[in-house]
């Protein structure tokens, strides 16, 4: 096996006098352009690359909001563009701005419908890329930290989510924003602190100060923590190198042995992977465009302006807060308080903190370069499927309304078969995934050559 | 594969590598497992680090501790409120509608068919107090279609008055599901002619009742005393 020369450098730019000036000050080839991006013969690889581009789309998209909105809460602005409904009238100034930058600014619909889209791929993008390196655990040692920085590049994404959609001051977003504040009063001991320090002021009444610091953190605060979350994240990977599909070196070459984890083998970043990224890009950019032009949700125009007086039908949450969502509608009222606390506020932690802690528990010795096969770990795999079936359980939960009709019958009927069966459901999945799936090595203990076929 | 495949050293594995400047003196463990380590000694570098770590963190952690608590009483500056539920009516507050307006006991609702309104209390000088916990529901059923646990002596001519704000996160129980008042948050369900216990849903109390009577002149509804509890989420 020959090591790679380091000074075995491509000679293709080196006519490029552009090229040779960056690469004798920055040495671009070996840690950066060169870069091994390993075959994948699933397109999982490229998730992370769809949550970092869908995040250059929400801030070019955020961009051009940003310039157009107007964080006032008061009614302060006289509303004369084109939505016939609202001309004339005095309206919240936030309210207001979104009106206009919807219905009377040039492109400023598929702007704000491109934000929206891509906000929900981003947290969804970022889901995707978790499951594949939970299932292929290669979180493991020594990849802990970017799973932690990953966890909490999700929390922060779903934050943001929280502040943005309250930011157009309609009668959702107020919804939405008084129950957040609502849950974050029933922490015992800290509640009324951390509202104080998260709203700075009660919500609605201090509307106007509230939402002028939720901007504040929409545009700003998390958005600089996320790109600084994201630096680290890439810079941690270009440092540790990817992990590997094992399988995908192709024995017939001179190359690394199949199972050599001193050495990764896959395409450099330049130009292969780079010519790969750009696809993935553009079909990013193409899918938020097509859901952007064909798919204008959130009509605020229908919704109204934030009212006191109040609650729209039907309110619900962004998708994934829907099984917040629903563990707040779950909790039996006969716990009284302590349940809003427990569905609020317990269970959405428990969930996050053990994200955070899964790494110390399935944790490896010696450092995994190579990705495994789900099949082969049966309880990471388990555990990993029930919770999906929870957070899947919790948010058909959340949509108990659209249940009850589907059967024809009362949200207070379907209440108790849901809290059971997000009991169940989960635990179920992970026992049966875990057995199948101990079942399956036990075979190929035994059966040797045999189960070698499948 | 082709070709064109880059491979790339992984370079060494990282170890823990004991500094020279640190390395005190091997000595085999304790437990008899054959393996030596090395103790931390106590020397004058050590304690010195030791002191500028603990001023360190102290520095920091007073200036954060600081900045977090300046941070919340700021907000609580413009947070808090005045307004409880005993004070949000007394006895002889006129019922207003969203515009201002006190109501006619005649008019306000049609009698018997358990339509609803939002009404609001009227503010020292006149006009509505247009805050969210003021928030009223007022219903008009017929007069003996109330059951325990209503306060039936703070229901007048079939009507009823509840808190609008839901008990559960404080959304307004705008909604209706049959008779029973709805809140479209979370579904949960209330029954207007039972004191507005929860009969559905994730609340964990009733809507508070408003004791209403009608004024010995000219017919409008007023309160005849607070809220009978605490007004949304406690």
């Amino acid at each position: 096996m020959s090591e790679p020369d380091p000074d075995d450098r491509p000679d293709r730019y080196a006519e490029s006098r552009i090229y040779r000036w960056l690469d004798d000050r920055l040495d671009l080839e070996r840690p950066f352009l060169g870069k091994a991006f390993p075959e994948d013969r699933y397109g999982s690889f490229l998730l992370g690359e769809v949550a970092l581009f869908t995040f250059v789309a929400l801030a070019v998209t955020g961009t051009f909001l940003g310039l157009l909105y107007e964080p006032v809460a008061a009614e302060s602005w006289t509303y004369t563009g084109q939505a016939s409904q609202y001309a004339g009238q005095t309206l919240p100034g936030a309210f207001a701005s979104v009106l206009r930058i919807t219905y009377d600014v040039r492109l400023g619909f598929y702007t704000r419908m491109v934000h929206h889209w891509a906000a929900y791929f981003f947290v969804a993008a970022i889901g995707l890329h978790m499951f594949r390196v939970f299932f292929s655990g290669v979180y493991r040692n020594p990849r802990e930290p970017n799973w932690l920085i990953g966890s909490t590049l999700l929390l922060l994404a779903l934050v943001e989510g929280f502040f943005g959609y309250a930011l157009p001051y309609d009668n959702f977003s107020k919804t939405a924003t008084s129950i957040g504040f609502e849950i974050t009063a029933t922490i015992p001991y800290l509640g009324q602190a951390m509202e104080n320090l998260v709203f700075g002021g009660n919500f609605p009444a201090n509307a106007p100060a509230v939402l002028a610091r939720m901007y504040f953190y929409h545009v700003f605060l998390l958005p600089a923590v996320i790109a600084g979350l994201v630096g680290a994240h890439l810079a941690i990977l270009v440092h540790q190198k990817h992990t590997e599909q094992r399988g995908g070196r192709g024995s017939s070459e001179a190359g690394p042995d199949e199972g050599d984890e001193s050495v990764i083998v896959g395409q450099p970043l330049f130009p292969q992977q780079a010519a790969m990224s750009l696809v993935v890009f553009c079909f990013t950019a193409a899918v938020l465009s097509f859901l952007a032009a064909f798919f204008p949700v959130q009509r605020i125009a229908l919704v109204g302006p934030a009212s006191i007086f109040s609650t729209p039908p039907d309110v619900s949450p962004d998708w994934f807060f829907m099984w917040v969502f629903g563990a707040l509608k779950l909790v039996p009222s006969s716990l009284g308080s302590f349940g809003r606390f427990l569905g609020g506020v317990v269970g959405p932690s428990l969930l996050i903190v053990s994200l955070y802690l899964w790494v110390f528990y399935d944790r490896s010795e010696t450092p995994v370069h190579f990705a495994e096969n789900p099949l082969d770990r049966p309880l990471p795999t388990a555990v990993g499927v029930a919770a999906i079936a929870l957070i899947a359980m919790l948010s058909i939960a959340g949509m108990n309304t659209f249940v009850a009709r589907t059967f024809g019958t009362t949200t207070a009927a379907v209440n108790p078969v849901l809290l059971v069966l997000t009991a169940v459901v989960p635990i179920a999945e992970g026992l049966i995934v875990y057995a199948m799936l101990r079942r399956r090595s036990r075979r190929r203990a035994t059966g040797g050559a045999a189960g070698a076929s499948d | 594969m082709t070709g064109e495949d880059r491979e790339e050293d992984r370079g060494p594995e990282p170890g823990h590598e004991e500094s020279d400047a640190t390395a005190g003196t091997l000595v085999p463990r304790a437990d008899g497992d054959g393996a030596w380590y090395r103790p931390p000694e106590v020397t004058r570098r050590n304690v010195a680090k030791l002191l500028v770590g603990i001023s360190g963190l102290a520095s920091i952690g007073s200036i954060a501790v600081s900045a977090v608590t300046g941070l919340g009483d700021a907000g609580l500056a413009t947070g808090a409120s005045q307004l409880n539920y005993q004070n949000i009516y007394v006895q002889g507050t006129y019922l207003v509608d969203v515009d201002g307006n006190r109501l006619d006991a005649n008019s306000a609702l049609p009698p018997g068919q358990g339509k609803e309104t939002t009404v609001l209390p009227e503010m020292q000088g006149g006009g509505a107090l247009k805050v969210s916990e003021a928030v009223t529901l007022l219903l008009r059923f017929s007069e003996n279609q109330f059951q325990r646990p209503t306060n039936q002596a703070g229901t007048v001519r079939g009507y009823v008055a509840y808190s609008g704000v839901c008990t559960h996160e404080g959304c307004i129980v705008s909604g209706r599901e049959g008779q029973n008042l709805h809140c479209p948050c979370h579904n949960t369900v209330y029954d207007p002619l039972s004191g507005a216990s929860v009969v559905g849903g994730p609340a964990p109390r009733p809507l508070p009742q408003l004791p209403i009577g009608i004024a010995q002149s000219g017919n409008l509804l007023l309160a005849t005393g607070p809220f009978s509890g605490p007004i949304g989420p406690q």
